[in-house]
């Protein structure tokens, strides 16, 4: 097999076999959200108007409650350190790396979201836009989350410092998120939110590998 | 003095820091194909730092590295990575993979192609393979240690850092070990060893770089 698949593979195999820690955020924010028609008049499509940005929230949520401990245990095992020495690529392994964490903390939103917007009561016709969005804006937000995550790993009590770097970072995603979503359910042209969502998207695929790998061989410098 | 250029590795004039503190100035030293030079010193005198720098993980800012005679920078040279085995304080096992397994993660670290046989001598030659599917979070320290050895075994390096290699080792593990390394030694291998128990009973090494005498 080849090595990188190899690589991702593992990388999912050790997150299945510790699912109750990497899980549990997930399936606790999905309950969160399937409490809010309890709790709020299903009346007056209020509840309409606030799905889109429910189920953004979950998504940065189960994102954000994972980055703490995605680099963290390789690096108190010294994985990470003999990552940053091997005569392999850094920038590709971080990749698969990230796409193995997306896996875990926003495909399985991702699945359920359809459900979500029924339980919400979102016009259905909105639900391929806000699928399309969450996939685009999830993996935005899963590489910026990991960058924070590398730039705070040797330094305790990083995950208030993550939340720090993390949530003004997110913030842009969630609004062009949201308001895509927002604007499939009034049956109004999305492009323009998806558009920038896939740039965004584009870019941090493209160019945060590269930073995260720096952070990682900065933080071994000292 | 003028000096040739000489086979294996050899450093100038290196100066060891730790934050601020200059813990080593102007360390020379060179080590020659089938030799190995002993690190000693007391704790927090910059072994440690010192192989870290050789591996690529820490900065060299001051003095020179070459290897056959050529300069080169540890941290950038994806060659010098392919030929350094470089083996810390921490074991570098996934606790929730199996001895194996950490192998083949270890492999693709090297960019090699499932080395199924060389993983399986590795296991073997450490006396682990009734171990070889356990996790490795439920193996005793000495045990996780032999397994960071396998790698040695499965994975050939011309050069091995190593941060005290036997520390957890059981009389038999340091055994099997050294017949290994005087192996390695032998095919014309370097090392560099950080230890506190002078090693020359079972290997005399070329000689000896004594840290922490005040720079």
């Amino acid at each position: 097999m080849n090595p990188w698949l190899f690589f991702f593979r593992t990388e999912l195999g050790i997150s299945w076999r510790e699912r109750r820690r990497v899980m549990l955020p997930l399936v606790f924010f999905s309950i969160v959200a399937f409490l809010f028609p309890l709790t709020l008049n299903p009346k007056g499509h209020l509840l309409a108007r606030m799905a889109p940005g429910i189920i953004w929230v979950d998504a940065m949520l189960a994102v954000f409650l994972g980055l703490e401990s995605l680099f963290r245990h390789d690096h108190e095992e010294g994985i990470l350190e003999q990552w940053v020495i091997s005569p392999t690529s850094l920038e590709l392994r971080v990749l698969f790396k990230v796409a193995s964490f997306w896996t875990v903390t926003s495909l399985p939103l991702l699945l359920v979201s359809p459900l979500l917007v029924l339980w919400l009561s979102f016009p259905l016709r909105g639900l391929g836009i806000l699928m399309v969005g969450l996939f685009l804006g999830t993996v935005t937000l899963c590489f910026l989350g990991a960058l924070g995550a590398a730039l705070t790993l040797t330094l305790r009590q990083s995950s208030m410092l993550i939340a720090i770097l993390f949530l003004p970072i997110a913030t842009p995603i969630l609004i062009f998120g949201a308001h895509s979503a927002v604007l499939a359910a009034r049956q109004l042209d999305p492009r323009p939110a998806l558009y920038l969502l896939a740039t965004l998207f584009f870019l941090t695929v493209g160019i945060v590998p590269k930073a995260i790998s720096a952070a990682l061989r900065i933080s071994y410098e000292t | 003095m003028s000096k040739g250029p000489s086979l294996g590795l050899e450093a100038r004039a290196l100066e060891l820091r730790r934050g601020r503190r200059l813990l080593a100035r102007s360390l020379s030293f060179t080590v020659e194909p089938g030799n190995y030079l002993e690190l000693t010193g007391p704790n927090g005198s910059g072994k440690s730092t010192l192989l870290r720098i050789l591996a690529g993980l820490g900065r060299l800012e001051t003095g020179d590295v070459f290897w056959n005679g050529t300069a080169f920078n540890p941290q950038k040279e994806e060659c010098h990575h392919a030929r350094t085995l470089y083996l810390g304080h921490t074991d570098g096992l996934k606790g929730l993979l199996s001895i194996r397994e950490n192998l083949r993660l270890f492999g693709t670290l090297r960019g090699i192609h499932d080395p199924v046989d060389e993983i399986e001598k590795g296991i073997g030659f450490y006396g682990l393979q009734h171990l070889k599917q356990v996790v490795c979070d439920r193996l005793s320290q000495g045990q996780r240690r032999r397994a960071a050895l396998a790698r040695l075994h499965a994975f050939p390096a011309s050069l091995w850092l190593l941060d005290e290699p036997t520390t957890a080792l059981d009389r038999e593990g340091v055994e099997r070990f050294f017949s290994h390394f005087r192996l390695h030694l032998e095919r014309g291998g370097m090392a560099l060893v950080a230890t506190h128990q002078s090693l020359a009973r079972w290997i005399t090494p070329a000689g000896e770089i004594a840290l922490g005498r005040s720079p």
